[in-house]
């Protein structure tokens, strides 16, 4: 992929194994992930539910540590969470306390920034995600689309080096979904910022993605790797994005299968 | 305008059902369906609640209700906020803190189930039959609905509010303040409207055992010996309206403040 820049995130032999506890038996999350995402590659991770791809979106953020192998984030081993990493998950998780201006500023508080820089920033990201207007109101008393806009807001404000996505759209309902991902892939451009992003929606990966990893069931790992090059904003009736979505899904399929066999053998 | 009415309305809502109880019972009591000396008509409690209440009462006592309310306020208060200062802390801390969760809570859950009142024999041999007695015991009943309270609304916030934060390169006090104390704000404020209901109830009869010549509780025991019901009713109708301005001026300011402006609690 030459237009990308250099390698940003690089996962090595990334394995993740749950202790088991008096209400879950132990299990293996993550068996062995290898990967690289480049600067300003939009990097989708897509697998079955329970395949771990969240896990590893975690370990990433340094929320969960891996039981073993390393991840770097332009060459530095990844320890603890920071701000060079901006995250966005699927409930929102706003804080309920602070109006969507002090929502989205409050990272650059936290990091001590100016008065100024933090109205300013604010004020271009309001635009940014067409929050324009909201600024004062509490998130209560906005919709789920318009709260996933104030948490991607929120995560761009203090510039992080890569925005990590968990399952962003995956509360919302189906119209607002597709006005988020053709209003994300217009932010997106604009920024060209390296995301990571955890989605169960072979179309919303399409959409977006330059590259698609697809996890195995667990223990998983990747088992494919598609690269999209497909020019934004795309159409779904495009034969080539149709073929992809045809090539993918079979693939992921097999995966959901397993995933049901175990499930039955649970049971 | 639009909203003046609406609160008008809210506090017909409110005073509509305690009216229809209030006449049932004048009706009952004027018809001599019950004792009217044991159930006085409330316009005859009104009354003489209000000669209470007045300057100069007709027995030649000025401010005689008042004064007995006063000392009440002042031990609740002095009760209340010394368990409220102390054990919205020690709340949070056990919230945070799994050292002191584990160490607190087994002393918590042993000593809760006790009545206040069982402790009044005990706090009388320490401190006497005197206002520090009082003040002792209803901080006693103050203090486990702020713990427990203040703890739960800390472990309210989900670890994702953590996460974000810490994202955002939010350190452990940062994290404390800005997330998990807004966080934990209708917890608290519900565990000191439970707190404050306990207090009153422990005053109350604390004041009735320990009598000291004044307080609401002494002098509903008081008048009881002279058969002089009148002033018993409007002694317990002034811990209702002091407990219900508390409950509403105080906490529903805060609340409407706080919480229901957050969307975090529902306003009915």
């Amino acid at each position: 992929m030459e237009h990308f820049g250099p390698v940003k995130i690089r996962a090595h032999k990334i394995h993740k194994h749950f202790a088991s506890t008096p209400f879950s038996p132990g299990v293996t999350a993550l068996e062995e992930i290898n990967l690289e995402i480049h600067e300003g590659e939009f990097a989708a991770l897509i697998g079955p539910s329970g395949c771990g791809k969240s896990t590893f979106l975690y370990i990433v953020a340094a929320f969960e540590k891996a039981t073993s192998g390393e991840i770097y984030l332009d060459g530095q081993q990844i320890t603890k969470p920071g701000p060079d990493r901006g995250i966005v998950f699927q409930e929102y998780v706003l804080f309920p306390w602070l109006t969507v201006e002090q929502n989205i500023s409050f990272g650059l508080e936290i990091q001590k920034k100016s008065k100024k820089e933090c109205s300013q920033r604010c004020r271009q990201l309001l635009e940014v995600t067409g929050l324009t207007g909201f600024e004062k109101s509490y998130p209560h008393m906005l919709s789920g689309g318009m709260q996933q806009r104030v948490a991607i807001a929120r995560a761009l404000a203090y510039d992080p080096k890569v925005l990590l996505m968990d399952e962003p759209f995956g509360a919302l309902d189906a119209q607002t979904k597709r006005r988020m991902v053709d209003d994300f892939v217009r932010i997106w451009e604009g920024l060209r910022k390296t995301v990571v992003f955890v989605t169960h929606s072979v179309e919303e990966a399409l959409m977006l993605a330059d590259t698609i990893f697809l996890f195995s069931f667990r223990p998983s790992r990747i088992k494919q790797v598609f690269r999209i090059d497909l020019p934004r904003p795309r159409d779904i009736t495009d034969p080539r994005f149709v073929q992809l979505q045809r090539d993918i899904l079979d693939s992921l399929d097999e995966e959901v299968e397993k995933m049901m066999k175990s499930e039955q053998a649970v049971e | 305008m639009k909203n003046s009415t609406k609160r008008l309305k809210e506090i017909l809502a409110f005073a509509f059902p305690i009216l229809v109880v209030l006449l049932s019972w004048e009706i009952i009591s004027r018809l001599e369906l019950a004792n009217p000396i044991l159930l006085p008509p409330p316009t005859r409690i009104l009354v003489h609640t209000i000669n209470l209440l007045s300057p100069e009462d007709s027995g030649g006592v000025s401010f005689f209700l008042e004064r007995h309310a006063a000392i009440s306020f002042f031990r609740i208060m002095a009760g209340y906020l010394i368990a409220a200062s102390t054990c919205t802390v020690l709340g949070l801390l056990m919230g945070v803190n799994r050292a002191a969760y584990n160490f607190f809570n087994p002393l918590i859950t042993l000593i809760m189930p006790i009545p206040s009142l069982a402790w009044v024999p005990v706090v009388i041999l320490w401190l006497g039959l005197g206002n520090k007695t009082i003040v002792f015991v209803t901080m006693i009943a103050s203090i486990f609905p702020v713990i427990y309270n203040s703890a739960a609304g800390v472990r309210s916030m989900t670890i994702k509010h953590i996460w974000a934060a810490q994202t955002m390169g939010a350190g452990r006090v940062t994290i404390f303040l800005k997330v998990l104390l807004p966080g934990a704000m209708p917890y608290i404020i519900a565990g000191h409207k439970l707190a404050l209901g306990r207090a009153w109830r422990a005053l109350v009869a604390t004041e009735m055992v320990v009598a000291t010549g004044y307080g609401l509780g002494y002098l509903i025991f008081e008048a009881r010996t002279f058969m002089d019901t009148e002033t018993m009713y409007g002694g317990i109708a002034m811990i209702a309206l002091l407990g219900l301005l508390i409950e509403k001026v105080a906490f529903g300011r805060l609340e409407r403040l706080t919480v229901e402006k957050w969307g975090m609690s529902r306003s009915l």
